[in-house]
């Protein structure tokens, strides 16, 4: 459960990046949100999402960082998928109370009902779906900022358990554009990620959702 | 003495004993019951079948999506039960931290089993560049936080391998979704542990009906799609005493029934039933009351036995009653005992001798299968001498079927006597069906077959074991030693050289304390070998720097290896984690420590044997095949006993007739009887078993009673009626009831009925050409 919750971890700021991916790319050409609340109702009117990803990860043991890019979807209310293209193949597929994970060495599935973090963090994700932004303040301490072009969005979690696994969730954008988002563990750890090709309010047949999430990555973009 | 008060300390004395054993009535099914002192190994194995080892249970729900929700609330609902000593249905995330806890620390000891030769090789170049690579894809995949988090302390990935190796050797109950799965992924599982032994059917049986009515509301949420299948030894025990309480029930009803018929088509008289039946449960109260005063409750097996008492114990006031029925008018009813008192001494004496001997048995079952009897029957007799006849009218007149039998059987005997070879040729048929048959019997010597489980719930139990890959039941290699650390060492070399049997194909796999815990030694010899690997740090060092790591990224792993924060990992670690069952296979039997190691797919007995060669504390246990073994050792003392139980009673006619043609013939109704029973079973393929032989001396028994009677009666030629319709009537009693006992479904009270039922009946054919011969002896003397 550890790695379901550490893939969870991984899912966090996607979740966050594709929740606000319609409202975001959708304002393309406007002005940023300047009210948090603005934001919220922007998140809870997002759609089929369909980006590609840039994702680095700076670890302390490591000289360079870890650089992986592929696709991610959503497809409302609660699913989610992330399909790694490079430099391997693999995949991470969030389908309601079921976490999905697979790569060369197999497919693996993961029960959220037995992990409280893990629950808890789809929890939260499902409260942003929402744009509940009270239940949002109850769970994580909010920083907000925003000017006429760019805006940021920092999240520290209340719980324990939770700050045992995030320290902070880090976005920031430009207009309506997301920019920057990342997350910091508490050992120092960072994974930033870069998100283009954004497409939004998409809607996909039950073959192509099929296909889009599960283990087995697409191939093609559909 | 009057009658009256006769009659009332009767009946007084009957109640009270028959309170005693109602309000004390406690009764148990298990096999130990029927497992004789067998040394060590069957000492070791009785005591691991009551272990806390046997006391749980494997429930397995599918039947679509909601299986797992399904069996978590079970699990939660079955936790607040009083008879559950624990539930698991998977790891919660605090399961998975403590174990996390429990070996990431202890990480440095348990690498290798065989640590002075993979572990320098684990650290070869060649191995760490492959390792550092592999530690490379793994900080890329989307859930490598965890790695990212213990590389540094843990570069060659050691906890992982632990991990694998526990997820290796329980595949079934290993699944990601942190509940239990069957290893096809379509059932949930839920393990639990119970509080009583599995055969204490008294809370058992509660559990196991909680268990159904908990189940059957949750699928009704669920939708009633889920299946619920179980496997334990609970439910086979509850079963089978079900089971015997049926049967039980449905004997005791028809004995009772037939009993009743017959006396009624004979005496025509319901009082006179009322009477006889006194004799009977009379003893069967007696007996029951000194069988619960012990320690012990009584066996299903002896209760069904103790109601054979109303066949055997029926047969005094049978003869009591149809004796003075048919004596002059004006007999008063102790002058009629007076007159068969020796006959009746006589008989009772050595049936109840025939069970003494059967209470000399090793068999804890059997012994108190016989003493239970021998009590029944010495009170039976008492019964008849003293409170029988207060309840008797003084003047009785017999009836016309007691007419009719007297006369027709005056009539056989006349015509058997007139025809000198027709007694000599029974005798000479049934000395010829023993010749042929009894060199074809066949034994059976597994006395699991004396105890039947429902085949439906045994394929279902095995169903639910092969979902969790569960081991054989019954096979096991047990590690004996002095100290918890050496049975812990020698557990590593049985896991070692089981290992190989594994590969050559002798065994499918072990479930062994192995896999989560090791000897301090071994784990010792781990640390060390690390310690003792040049320049350590460097060498990881330098190799995983050219993989793109940080230089001295891996100082934690250093300075774990150098001084770890933890002692290796011992068996009381294990308390309080998810784990902790793991170590139930480690226990202290009576000053010393057994390590059990369970088996699956044992190929053959010898091959194990064979494979556990050199370690001399270690025991191969297949306890079938011990119990068998011992059985059959049995089975030639109880043929032994027999031939004493013979002499015996032989013995005892010399003495009561001093004539040897005479006690000969008193004793050959009962010895030929049991002898062409069992030809006539080698005859038509009915196989034997121990309890059928401790059934022939029912036989024994009961046909010496009819022996004694027809002898004593052709001395007096008066009685020559009244004796041989009292044998009819108390031979069709016997007959009847041991012929319900034939149609149990337990094969031990079937083996009793067919048995003794057969050799009755021949005790019966026999019993007028006896007469006939008798006679003849007493006229030329």
């Amino acid at each position: 459960m550890r790695r379901a919750r550490s893939s969870l971890v991984a899912l966090l700021p996607i979740l966050w990046v594709i929740c606000g991916g319609d409202s975001l790319a959708s304002d393309a050409s406007g002005s940023a949100p300047t009210e948090l609340e603005a934001l919220m109702q922007r998140f809870a009117s997002s759609g089929g999402v369909r980006a590609r990803f840039r994702e680095s990860r700076h670890l302390s043991i490591l000289t360079d960082p870890i650089e992986t890019t592929g696709m991610l979807y959503f497809a409302p209310p609660d699913r989610l998928a992330r399909h790694t293209t490079w430099p391997g193949r693999s995949s991470v597929v969030i389908d309601a109370e079921r976490v999905l994970l697979g790569d060369e060495t197999g497919q693996r599935v993961f029960d959220l009902h037995s992990s409280e973090v893990a629950r808890a963090l789809v929890g939260n994700l499902m409260i942003v779906f929402r744009g509940d932004l009270e239940a949002l303040r109850a769970r994580y301490s909010i920083a907000f900022d925003s000017n006429a072009e760019s805006w940021t969005l920092d999240l520290e979690p209340r719980s324990r358990a939770l700050r045992s696994v995030i320290e902070r969730v880090h976005f920031a954008g430009k207009g309506g554009n997301l920019t920057e988002m990342e997350t910091r563990e508490p050992n120092g750890d960072r994974t930033i990620m870069e998100l283009s090709e954004i497409e939004v309010g998409l809607s996909w047949g039950q073959p192509e959702l099929d296909r889009i999430f599960s283990v087995d990555p697409p191939d093609t973009t559909p | 003495m009057n009658d009256l008060r006769v009659r009332w300390i009767t009946f007084a004395l009957l109640a009270g004993v028959g309170l005693y054993g109602v309000s004390h009535l406690e009764f148990t099914n298990s096999i130990k019951s029927f497992i004789p002192a067998a040394g060590e190994l069957g000492d070791l194995s009785l005591e691991l079948v009551d272990s806390p080892l046997a006391r749980r249970m494997a429930i397995s729900i599918g039947g679509g999506e909601k299986r797992t929700s399904v069996a978590t609330a079970l699990a939660e609902s079955l936790r607040s039960h009083p008879e559950v000593a624990w539930v698991e249905s998977g790891f919660d995330e605090d399961a998975l931290r403590g174990i996390y806890e429990l070996y990431f620390a202890r990480r440095v000891y348990l690498i290798s089993e065989k640590p002075e030769a993979e572990i320098p090789a684990l650290l070869e170049p060649a191995a760490l560049e492959r390792r550092a690579a592999g530690l490379r894809r793994s900080l890329a995949q989307p859930d490598s936080m965890l790695v990212a988090r213990t590389a540094p302390e843990d570069p060659l990935g050691l906890f992982q391998r632990i991990v694998d190796r526990i997820r290796d050797a329980h595949p079934a109950l290993s699944s990601g979704s942190g509940s239990f799965e069957s290893a096809s992924g379509e059932h949930a599982i839920v393990l639990l542990g119970l509080r009583s032994s599995p055969f204490d059917s008294e809370h058992q049986a509660p559990l196991l009906d909680y268990l159904d009515s908990e189940f059957a509301r949750l699928n009704a949420e669920a939708g009633g799609q889920m299946v619920l299948e179980s496997s334990g030894i609970n439910r086979v025990s509850v079963a089978s005493e079900r089971s015997i309480r049926g049967d039980t029930n449905f004997i005791s009803a028809v004995s009772v029934s037939v009993v009743c018929a017959l006396f009624l088509l004979i005496f025509h008289s319901l009082r006179h039933l009322a009477i006889a039946i006194l004799t009977p449960l009379s003893g069967f109260a007696v007996a029951m009351a000194v069988a619960l005063s012990g320690d012990n409750p009584v066996h299903g097996i002896t209760l069904g036995f103790g109601f054979v008492l109303i066949g055997v114990a029926i047969d005094y006031p049978i003869h009591l009653m149809n004796h003075h029925a048919l004596s002059p008018p004006g007999t008063l009813p102790r002058e009629t005992v007076a007159q068969i008192r020796s006959s009746l001494l006589l008989s009772a004496l050595t049936t109840t001798l025939a069970f003494v001997a059967l209470a000399l048995s090793d068999f804890p079952g059997l012994q108190a299968m016989g003493t239970f009897a021998a009590i029944g029957i010495a009170v039976a007799l008492a019964v008849t001498l003293f409170s029988i006849p207060a309840f008797m009218s003084p003047s009785a007149v017999p009836t016309p079927a007691q007419h009719a039998l007297a006369h027709g059987f005056a009539r056989l005997v006349g015509w058997l006597g007139a025809r000198d070879g027709l007694a000599v040729a029974l005798f000479a048929a049934c000395a010829l069906i023993a010749a042929v048959g009894v060199p074809q019997l066949h034994w059976e010597d597994d006395p699991s077959t004396l105890i039947v489980g429902d085949p439906a719930l045994i394929a279902e139990s095995e169903r639910v074991r092969a979902r969790i890959a569960d081991f054989d039941s019954g096979r096991f290699v047990v590690g004996l030693a002095p100290n918890a650390e050496a049975a812990l060492v020698l557990n590593d070399q049985i896991h070692d050289q089981l290992a190989q049997a594994i590969a050559a194909g002798d065994l499918e796999g072990t479930s062994s304390l192995h896999t989560f815990l090791w000897s301090q030694a071994l784990q010792r010899r781990n640390l060390e070998a690390l310690r003792s690997v040049p320049d350590l740090a460097g060498r990881i060092d330098r190799i995983f720097v050219q993989s793109g790591f940080q230089s001295g990224a891996f100082r934690g792993f250093s300075a774990a290896v150098a001084a770890p924060s933890v002692a290796p990992l011992r068996a009381e670690d294990f308390a309080g984690t998810a784990l902790e069952r793991s170590v139930d296979s480690l226990v202290e039997l009576e000053g010393r420590w057994a390590v059990v190691t369970y088996l699956r797919g044992v190929r053959s007995g010898d091959a194990i044997r064979r494979a556990l060669a050199g370690l001399e504390r270690a025991r191969y246990i297949d306890q079938k095949e011990i119990v068998a073994g011992v059985y059959q050792g049995y089975r030639h003392s109880m043929v032994r006993v027999l031939a004493l139980g013979c002499v015996i009673v032989f013995v005892v006619l010399q003495l009561r007739y001093r004539n040897l043609r005479a006690a000969l013939l008193a004793f050959a109704t009962a010895g030929l009887a049991a002898l062409a029973t069992y030809g006539a079973f080698g005859i038509f393929g009915v196989s034997v078993n121990v309890v059928s032989t401790v059934s022939l001396l029912l036989v024994l028994g009961m046909g010496v009673d009819y022996g004694i009677f027809t002898v004593d009666g052709a001395r007096t030629s008066d009685r020559l009626g009244a004796t041989l319709s009292s044998i009819l009537v108390s031979c069709l009693t016997s007959v009847f009831v041991f012929g319900t006992l034939a149609l149990s479904e337990q094969p031990a009270l079937r083996a009793v009925g067919l048995t003794t039922g057969t050799g009755i009946l021949f005790a019966l054919v026999l019993s007028p050409a006896v007469f006939v011969m008798a006679r003849r002896i007493r006229v030329r003397e």
